[in-house]
């Protein structure tokens, strides 16, 4: 297992190349638009994740997170970086880094933690595929997880049209008793407000939002 | 000699009020295709004192803008926008819009 320090040297050395890369005009740009502001909230039974997230440029997102998982506390500094964006005309794929240091508490005690995540995306207005890594340590405990995601929009919708997409969510968290889960799913955006609704075939629920403003 | 003296006049009097017309750009945009990520665009340009009128269409992938009377965006400024809003541009064309009398 990675200890918090080797982490963390991870993560800068990832930034790191990242920025070389981003200097070398490698096209790079932000989920969020320079200037936008973004509150994230992703809930399942056992998990909560709470994100604020503001993106002072194109490729960059800053903030603070907070996770919350059966007894356990995460919060830490956010950081987000898109690596690298390919734009073409009929579809978008993204590849990010995001992490940060933070403090976990678990049974009364604290420590220093530092999460690191990858994740990369594909999508045209029909389809989306999604994978995500993210691990957080401290001397206290680990948490790891895996996410895959797979959708398909059942209509086209227009700019300031309801938007409406099937999504199959597979996630594997080691640490917890059921390691393994899938939860299909819908999510609906307009505008700049997007939730997602959805239960696991163990009946599990899941409720996110994203806002951007 | 006279008339042409006057009308000359009247001409140098009256350009201030004359007919303008309104520009109108199309901006095809790589990238665009969800329109929750989308909506920074319309935001970002809608902060555009030039800009009078912003319109996004998913399906032809394309951002109008009008502008306003004697408003002026140029080429470099519409990418830079689009840049920060996350995407790339695939092209602008430009329109005059139909002259109507300045109030």
């Amino acid at each position: 297992m990675l200890r918090p320090i080797a982490l963390s040297a991870l993560f800068s050395t990832l930034i790191l190349i990242s920025t070389s890369i981003a200097t070398k005009k490698v096209h790079a740009h932000p989920v969020a638009y320079a200037g936008a502001t973004s509150f994230m909230s992703l809930n399942m039974k056992g998990l909560s994740e709470n994100t604020l997230v503001y993106s002072p440029t194109y490729y960059l997102g800053t903030g603070l997170k907070h996770v919350q998982t059966d007894g356990e506390k995460w919060s830490n500094l956010h950081l987000g970086y898109l690596v690298k964006r390919w734009n073409e005309l009929d579809s978008q794929a993204n590849i990010y880094l995001f992490g940060g240091p933070g403090l976990h508490q678990k049974d009364g005690q604290n420590a220093y933690f530092t999460r690191l995540g990858a994740q990369a995306d594909w999508e045209n207005r029909r389809f989306y595929l999604m994978g995500r890594y993210s691990a957080a340590h401290s001397k206290l405990s680990s948490f790891e997880q895996y996410q895959t995601r797979v959708g398909f929009a059942p209509f086209l919708a227009g700019f300031n049209e309801l938007n409406v997409w099937m999504i199959v969510q597979f996630q594997h968290v080691p640490q917890r008793d059921q390691e393994s889960k899938v939860t299909p799913l819908m999510r609906f955006f307009y505008k700049n407000v997007l939730w997602e609704m959805g239960s696991s075939v163990d009946g599990d629920w899941l409720v996110n939002l994203m806002v951007r403003y | 000699m006279k008339t042409k003296v006057l009308l000359s006049t009247m001409l140098i009097l009256l350009a201030p009020l004359g007919l303008q017309a309104s520009e109108s750009i199309n901006v095809k945009v790589k990238g665009m295709v969800c329109s929750f990520c989308s909506t920074g665009i319309e935001k970002t340009f809608s902060k555009q004192p030039s800009v009078e009128k912003v319109k996004v269409n998913m399906d032809e992938k394309v951002v109008f803008l009008t502008l306003k009377e004697s408003g002026q965006l140029s080429d470099a400024k519409i990418k830079e926008l689009i840049t920060d809003s996350g995407f790339n541009v695939a092209g602008i064309e430009r329109k005059k819009a139909q002259p109507k009398a300045a109030k």
